[in-house]
C-alpha cells in the first residue's frame, strides 16, 4: 500500500544552542518553607482553609479553591494511602532502566491534597491504589528537603 | 501577613537546535561557494529578491526564475557599529565597523554586509561597491567577506 | 455575534517526523496555499491571521516575524497565540472571535510544528518549567530531583498518573489502553495526512511494546511530528460568496476552561488528581452545550476528535465531554470505532499525529471535514454527522478547549 518514496533533500543545517543555565527565576516557596520546618521537629506540617476547610501540603499561602489567603498552620499524619502511581521502567529517551523506581502520590491523612515521592518497595507489581503507606524522615533531621527520604508501605 | 520566603531557581538545561535552511537558501549558499550571488524573481511583480526566498511577501505568489546577480552595487544605507556582544557581553569593538545596506544592480531588495576599504568618516550612501568573497569558501554566508569600494 | 463557517482545511502534507528538505516558512505556506485553493478567496480577502506553536520547541519566539511574508499577512494584523497542548484550538478560537465579534468577515488561522529542528523531549521539560516552579510553591515532589523529572514532570510521567487515576476510577485495566492505542493507529492507517500509520493494528502488537511508565507504553504514546495546519473561517453573510462547495462546517459552540498548574486541575474535586479534570466535565463541557444548544449530547453528536496525547486519553475524554458512560466497556463493545455509535478520532488522534502546535487545531479541522464529508482514504464517519465536538488539552492539563461544529448554523 505504501509507495516507495523519494528520500528528502538534505538541505543545510545551522545550529544554535539555548543555554537555561543563563537564565534565573524568583520562586515563591512559602509551602515548603513551612514544611522543612516542620521536618526540624519530625512534623508534616501544611495550611488549612478558614472558609473551605481544605488542608494543603505543602501549604501554601492561598487556597486555590476559594482564592483567598490562609494562614492557618496544621499537622497531618504522616500515614496515609497511595492515591496513584507509576513505576519508571525507561528512561527520558525510552531505554529500560535497571533500577525500577516507584513514584506515588500520597493522601495523608487529614489532608485534602496528594503528596508526591518516591516509595520504598522490592516489586512495584505490589503496589496498589489504596495501598497504606508513610513518610520516612531521616534520623537527625535539620529542616531540608532531603530530611524527607521516601514513602514506605505500611 | 507573614513574608514570603523568595528562592532563585536555576535550571541546568541546554537546547539544542538544529535549523534547515530549506531549499532556497541551500542554493543560494551554493552560490555563494562558487563566488556567486542568486537572487529569485516574482513572476508577478518582477522584482529579484536576495538573498531568495520560495515567496513574494507582496505578490503572495510563488518564486520562480533565478538569476546571477552582478557583485557590484549602490550603498543605500548603513550604520557604524562601535560594539560587539560577546557570550551575552557588550565590548568596544578595536576599531569601528560599517554595517551597509547595499542595493545590487539587478535586485530589488538590500543586502546587509561588512563594508571595507573606506573609513568610517568618509563613507555615504550612494558610493558603488563590490564584493569581496573569502578566498577559500565553504558554502556559508560568512563567505561573502565584505563589500569594498569600486575604484 | 455573528455565525462563523469553517469554510476550507488546508494540511501541508503527510504529517512525518523529519523535514530536512524545508525550513519552517516552507513548512507552513504549502498547508496555507491548500486552504485557499479551495475556496473562491484571494490572499487580498482575508482580514486577519492568527498563528501559534510551542515556543521552546523550535527555540523561535517570534517565528511570525520570519514567515508572515509567506502566508499572506502583508498589511494585516498578525495574531500569535500560545496555550501548550491547547495553542492549535486558542489559535483557531482567536479567530473565530475575530470573525464573530464583527471585526473581520474572513480570519485564516495557522497551527503548526517542526519538531525535527529542537528536542521535543528537552522541549517537554521546559514547557513543565513553570509547572515545576508552581509546584514549588503549591505542591511539588519530594522525591528529589530525578523522580521528579522523570516521573512526575515529564510529560509521559505525569500523564502515567493520570491513567492509572482514570483506570482506577473506570475500573479498567491496562489492556483497555492497549485496545484503544490499536484503534487509534488503525484509523490513522486510513487517513492519508496521519503520520503513524499501522494498517489493522491489534492489541497484542501495542502491548509488544516496551513499557515507559507504568501503564503507559511505548506503544500508547504520540510521535513528534513535522505539519501545519490551516483553516479559513468566514463570517456566515460571506459563506456564499467564498466557499466552495455547499457543505461547510459551522462553529457552534466554543468554550474554553484554565486551572492551575499542577498535576491535578483544581476547581472542584481532588486536589492533585490529573484524572479528576473538572474543569472539562463540570465547566467547559456544560458551557459548550449550552451555547450549542445541545441537551443530549450522547444523542445529538455524531462523532468526536479528543487531544490524545496518551492513548488513555481517548478513552478519559469522551466520558468527561458526557459523550460516553465508561469508555473500558464502550471500546469493548467497539462503540468508539468509525463505524460505531460514537467515533472517537476516526482520524487516529494525536496518539498516531502530533505536530503539537497543529494538534488542537487538526481536531477542528478533522471534525469540520466529517461535517463536510470529505475526509478522505476510507476514515470518513459512515452516518451523516450533523455535530461533531472537538477538544484539546495543555499545559500539565491545566487547559481545556472545546469546540463544537454542526452542519447548520445555530439561530442566534
Amino acid at each position: 500500500m505504501e509507495k516507495v518514496k523519494k528520500p528528502l533533500k538534505e538541505t543545510r543545517q545551522v545550529s544554535d544552542i539555548l543555554d537555561m543555565s543563563s537564565l534565573k527565576w524568583r520562586i515563591e516557596a512559602d509551602g515548603l518553607e513551612l514544611l522543612v520546618q516542620g521536618f526540624k521537629e519530625k512534623k508534616i506540617l501544611g495550611r488549612k482553609c478558614h472558609k473551605c476547610g481544605s488542608v494543603y501540603v505543602p501549604g501554601l499561602s492561598f487556597c486555590r479553591k476559594c482564592f483567598i489567603t490562609i494562614e492557618d498552620v496544621v499537622e497531618v499524619s504522616k500515614k496515609g494511602k497511595i492515591a496513584c502511581y507509576t513505576a519508571s521502567l525507561a528512561d527520558v529517551r525510552g531505554n529500560p532502566v535497571e533500577n525500577i523506581t516507584v513514584s506515588v502520590q500520597v493522601n495523608l491523612d487529614g489532608s485534602d491534597s496528594w503528596l508526591m515521592g518516591h516509595l520504598e518497595i522490592d516489586d512495584w507489581k505490589k503496589v496498589y491504589v489504596g495501598m497504606p503507606a508513610e513518610v520516612v524522615l531521616r534520623e537527625e533531621t535539620n529542616g531540608t528537603l532531603a530530611d524527607m527520604v521516601c514513602f514506605r508501605p505500611i | 501577613m507573614a513574608e514570603h520566603k523568595i528562592v532563585n531557581s536555576f535550571v541546568g538545561l541546554q537546547f539544542i537546535y538544529n535549523y534547515r535552511v530549506g531549499e532556497y537558501l541551500d542554493k543560494y549558499l551554493d552560490g555563494l561557494q562558487s563566488k556567486k550571488i542568486l537572487g529569485i524573481t516574482c513572476p508577478e511583480c518582477e522584482r529579484v529578491l536576495v538573498p531568495p526566498r520560495s515567496m513574494c511577501g507582496k505578490c503572495n505568489a510563488k518564486t520562480k526564475k533565478w538569476v546571477t546577480l552582478k557583485p557590484v552595487g549602490t550603498l543605500k544605507n548603513f550604520t557604524i557599529s562601535h560594539v560587539e556582544i560577546e557570550q551575552g557581553e557588550i565590548k568596544d569593538r578595536e576599531k569601528p565597523v560599517i554595517i551597509g545596506q547595499i542595493k545590487l544592480e539587478g535586485a530589488d531588495s538590500l543586502l546587509t554586509a561588512k563594508i571595507e576599504g573606506v573609513s568610517p568618516k568618509e563613507v555615504k550612501t550612494g558610493l558603488k561597491v563590490k564584493a569581496v568573497f573569502k578566498d577559500t569558501t565553504e558554502g556559508t554566508l560568512q563567505d561573502l567577506d565584505h563589500f569594498e569600494p569600486v575604484k | 455575534m455573528r455565525n462563523v463557517a469553517i469554510i476550507s482545511v488546508g494540511y501541508n502534507g503527510r504529517f512525518v517526523a523529519k523535514r530536512p528538505d524545508v525550513n519552517i516558512p516552507e513548512l507552513i505556506q504549502p498547508a496555507v496555499a491548500n486552504a485557499i485553493k479551495k475556496t473562491k478567496l484571494k490572499y487580498s480577502d482575508i482580514g486577519v491571521v492568527v498563528e501559534g506553536n510551542m515556543p521552546t520547541f523550535e527555540g523561535i519566539n517570534y517565528p511570525h516575524l520570519w514567515f508572515s511574508d509567506h502566508i499572506g499577512a502583508a498589511g494585516k494584523p498578525v495574531l500569535r497565540i500560545s496555550t501548550g497542548g491547547t495553542t492549535g484550538m486558542s489559535v483557531f478560537q482567536g479567530g473565530y472571535y475575530c470573525v464573530a465579534s464583527g471585526m473581520f468577515d474572513v480570519a485564516m488561522v495557522i497551527g503548526w510544528e517542526k519538531h525535527d529542528e529542537g528536542d521535543a523531549q528537552v522541549g517537554l521539560i521546559g514547557i513543565v518549567l513553570p509547572e515545576a516552579f508552581s509546584m514549588f510553591q503549591f505542591g511539588p515532589d519530594m522525591g528529589g530531583g530525578g523522580t521528579g523529572m522523570m516521573g512526575g514532570l515529564s510529560s509521559t510521567g505525569g500523564a502515567s498518573f493520570q491513567a492509572l487515576s482514570y483506570l482506577h476510577r473506570a475500573k479498567g485495566t491496562p489492556d483497555h489502553i492497549d485496545k484503544m492505542a490499536a484503534q487509534a493507529r488503525s484509523n490513522a492507517a486510513k487517513n492519508p495526512y496521519a503520520h503513524l500509520q499501522h494498517p489493522n493494528c491489534t492489541a497484542a502488537d501495542i502491548a509488544k511494546t516496551p513499557m515507559v511508565s507504568y501503564p503507559l507504553r511505548y506503544g500508547h504514546t504520540c510521535p513528534a511530528s513535522c505539519g501545519a495546519c490551516v483553516m479559513l473561517l468566514v463570517a456566515e453573510e460571506k459563506v456564499k460568496k467564498f466557499a466552495d462547495t455547499d457543505r461547510v462546517a459551522w462553529v457552534k459552540a466554543v468554550a474554553t476552561a484554565s486551572s492551575d498548574a499542577t498535576t491535578g486541575n483544581l476547581v472542584d474535586g481532588q486536589i492533585n488528581d490529573p484524572a479528576e479534570q473538572a474543569i472539562c466535565e463540570k465547566i467547559a463541557a456544560p458551557k459548550a452545550y449550552k451555547m450549542a444548544g445541545i441537551q443530549n449530547p450522547k444523542k445529538e453528536i455524531q462523532m468526536c476528535e479528543v487531544y490524545d496525547g496518551f492513548a488513555h486519553q481517548e478513552l478519559m475524554w469522551p466520558e468527561k465531554l458526557h459523550l460516553v458512560d465508561n469508555s473500558c466497556k464502550a471500546i469493548d463493545e467497539g462503540r468508539l470505532a468509525i463505524d460505531g455509535d460514537m467515533p472517537v478520532n476516526p482520524s487516529g488522534g494525536v496518539v498516531s499525529t502530533n505536530a503539537i502546535g497543529a494538534s488542537a487545531m487538526v481536531r477542528v479541522a478533522e471534525a469540520s471535514l466529517q461535517i463536510m464529508g470529505m475526509a478522505e482514504g476510507g476514515h470518513q464517519v459512515p452516518r451523516r454527522v450533523k455535530n461533531a465536538l472537538a477538544h484539546g488539552w495543555g499545559g500539565l492539563f491545566q487547559f481545556v478547549t472545546i469546540t463544537i461544529l454542526g452542519d447548520e448554523p445555530v439561530k442566534r
